[in-house]
C-alpha cells in the first residue's frame, strides 16, 4: 500500500514536472508605456538559508522513469542528513540574521531611484496563492502594475557559494490583461565569490566573527537582485545578443565548476550582470575584471 | 497484475480527487493560505525508534516561548502558505513526553520565577520551526534554545537543532506538521540523554544536532 501511494504521488509529480513556464517573457512597449506606478510584493517563504542539496542525476540516467525517481528520493534524503549535521554550528552563528528585513530595507532603498515610481511595498512569508494574486491585481488602479519578487537563497552543496534565485513577474489589472500568465517574467540569479576550499572549512569561514562574511554576501545578493530587477524591464526591449557578444563566466554548480555564457549588461569591479544564453539574468563574480584592474 | 493496475488507477483517481478538494479549501481560505493545526503526535517517527530509559530526576517544564522570526507560517505546500499560530503548546506538549524516557514531569507556570527546589527546571524558546521540500521529500527544522535550572539557578544554557524528513505522500498539509513532529521527536532523545548528566549537576555540550539517527550510544 505504502509503495502504491508513493507510486501514485510520483506519477503526479512527474506529470506536473512536465509543465514549465517560459523562462523569460517581456512587456510590450505599449504595456510598458502605460505603467506609471508599481506595487511591489516580495514573497520570502524561507526562514533561513538552506544548503542546496542537489537531486541526484539518477533519474535522468535511467530516462526519468519511476524507479529512478524513487532512488532519487532516497539519495536526496541522505544528502540532506549529511548537510544538516555539518551545518549546526554555522546555523548557531546566523540565528539573528533576518533576510526578510534586509530585503525589505534594500528594495525600498534601491527602487526609490527607479524611473517608475514604486508606491507600495509588502514583504511576506506567505507563498502567493492564485486567489491572493487575483486580489492584488484587482486592487490595482489605472496606470499601476504589480511587481512580484520571490527570492530563494541557498548555500551550494560544497558550501563554497551563497546563491540566490528570484523569480520576478509583472502583472496588470485583470481587465488590462486577461491572461493568467504574467505580462513579464524573469529569473534572476546571484552567486557570491567562492569562500574557502569547501565543506566544513568553508562553513567555518562563513560563520567566523559573528558570520560577517555570510552577512556581507547575503546583503550583496539582495542589492544585486534589486539591481537586476531594475535592469530587467529595460533589457526586455534590447535585441537578442549576437554570438560574438557572449562572454563566459565560471559558475559553481555545487560539486563542480561549470560555465555560464551571456551578454554582459553591466560590468563592475569584480562582478558583472549578464543575460545568459538560457535567458536568465546573472550577477556573477568576474575575477578577470579584478585581474585587469589590478594590472592597470 | 490486473489487481495492481486497478489499485494504482483508483489511487490516482483518489489523489486527483484530493487535489480538487485541496483547491476548494484554498479558495475558501481566500487570500490568506491554508491553516494547519500544530498537533503534537508522540508516535510520529521516521525510524520507529522507541524511547530509552533515562530518567533520574523530576523535570519541571515551563511553557515554551514562541521566539520565531516568522510567526505566521511553517512553509508552503502546493496549495500555498501553511499558516500556523502560536506553536508554544506544541513544543510544551512535546517536551512533556520526556516522561516516556522515565522522567517524572510536571508543568510550571512561567510566572513562577524561582526554579523548583528539586530536580531540573527547563525553560525553552523555539527560534525556528519550518519545513521545505526537495523533490518528493519534505524536510523540517526545529531550533530550540534551552535553559536548565536547578535549585541554585541556571545550570546550563544549550542550543539544539533537530530535523526530520518524510516522503511527500499526498501533498496534504498535515504531512508538513507530521514532518515537524518527526523533528521534535528526534530532539527528545537528545534532551533525555543530556538530562541524565544535568540531573546530577553535571554540564553537557553547548550544542547538539538531533537527526533521525538518534544520539550516539
Amino acid at each position: 500500500m505504502y509503495h502504491l501511494r508513493t507510486v501514485a504521488t510520483l506519477s503526479v509529480a512527474l506529470l506536473l514536472g512536465a509543465c514549465a513556464a517560459p523562462m523569460r517573457s517581456s512587456l510590450t512597449p505599449e504595456q510598458r508605456g502605460k505603467i506609471t506606478e508599481l506595487t511591489a510584493h516580495v514573497v520570502v517563504v524561507q526562514d533561513e538559508v538552506i544548503a542546496a542539496v542537489q537531486p541526484s542525476n539518477v533519474s535522468a540516467a535511467l530516462g526519468g522513469g519511476l524507479i529512478g525517481a524513487i532512488i532519487d528520493s532516497k539519495v536526496t534524503n541522505s544528502r540532506v542528513n549529511e548537510s544538516q549535521q555539518a551545518l549546526g554550528p554555522f546555523y548557531a552563528a546566523i540565528e539573528e540574521v533576518d533576510y526578510r528585513k534586509e530585503f525589505k530595507e534594500s528594495i525600498e532603498r534601491g527602487l526609490s531611484g527607479y524611473p517608475i515610481k514604486v508606491g507600495k511595498f509588502n514583504t511576506t512569508p506567505r507563498a502567493l496563492s492564485n486567489d491572493k494574486l487575483l486580489h492584488l491585481r484587482e486592487d490595482l488602479q489605472p496606470g499601476q502594475a504589480l511587481l512580484v519578487i520571490s527570492p530563494r537563497y541557498t548555500l551550494s552543496m560544497d558550501f563554497r557559494s551563497f546563491d540566490s534565485e528570484s523569480v520576478v513577474t509583472i502583472w496588470l489589472k485583470p481587465d488590462a490583461s486577461a491572461s493568467n500568465m504574467p505580462s513579464q517574467r524573469g529569473v534572476l540569479r546571484y552567486q557570491s565569490l567562492p569562500i574557502g576550499p569547501g565543506g566544513k572549512e568553508s562553513l567555518a569561514l562563513w560563520a567566523a566573527k559573528n558570520a560577517v562574511v555570510f552577512r556581507d554576501m547575503m546583503r550583496e545578493s539582495i542589492a544585486e537582485t534589486v539591481r537586476m530587477v531594475m535592469l530587467d524591464i529595460d533589457v526586455a526591449s534590447t535585441t537578442a545578443a549576437q554570438p560574438k557578444d557572449l562572454k563566459s563566466f565560471a559558475f559553481n554548480v555545487g560539486n563542480s565548476m561549470s560555465e555560464i555564457k551571456g551578454q554582459v549588461l553591466k560590468a563592475g569591479v569584480g562582478r558583472a550582470i549578464l543575460l545568459g544564453t538560457d535567458q536568465k539574468l546573472y550577477s556573477l563574480p568576474d575575477l578577470a575584471s579584478v585581474a585587469t584592474t589590478a594590472k592597470k | 497484475m490486473t489487481k495492481t493496475t486497478t489499485l494504482i488507477a483508483s489511487l490516482a483517481a483518489l489523489l486527483f480527487g484530493n487535489a480538487a478538494a485541496a483547491a476548494t479549501a484554498s479558495v475558501s481560505a481566500a487570500e490568506s493560505g491554508d491553516k494547519v493545526e500544530m498537533k503534537y503526535d508522540a508516535a510520529a517517527s521516521e525510524t520507529g525508534a522507541k524511547p530509552f530509559r533515562a530518567g533520574t530526576c523530576t523535570l519541571h517544564i515551563v511553557r515554551a516561548v514562541d521566539a520565531r522570526q516568522n510567526k505566521e507560517t511553517i512553509g508552503q505546500s502546493m496549495g500555498g502558505a501553511l499558516l500556523a499560530g502560536d506553536i508554544s503548546p506544541w513544543m510544551t506538549e512535546g517536551l512533556g513526553h520526556l516522561r516516556d524516557f522515565g522522567y517524572a514531569v510536571s508543568t510550571v507556570n512561567p510566572a513562577d520565577a524561582a526554579p523548583a527546589a528539586d530536580g531540573v527546571t527547563i525553560r525553552t524558546s523555539v527560534t525556528r520551526a519550518y519545513t521545505w521540500q526537495i523533490g518528493l521529500k519534505i524536510f523540517s527544522m526545529v531550533a530550540v534554545k534551552a535553559e536548565f535550572l536547578d535549585r541554585n539557578g541556571v545550570l546550563q544554557q544549550k542550543y539544539y537543532r533537530a530535523h526530520g524528513d518524510k516522503t511527500n505522500m499526498w501533498g496534504a498539509k498535515d504531512e508538513y506538521v507530521t514532518t515537524l513532529n518527526y523533528g521534535l521527536n528526534n530532539l527528545l532523545p537528545f534532551v533525555a540523554r543530556d538530562l541524565q548528566s544535568l540531573c546530577k549537576g553535571e554540564k553537557v555540550d553547548g550544542y547538539s544536532y538531533a537527526g533521525p539517527d538518534g544520539p550516539p550510544r
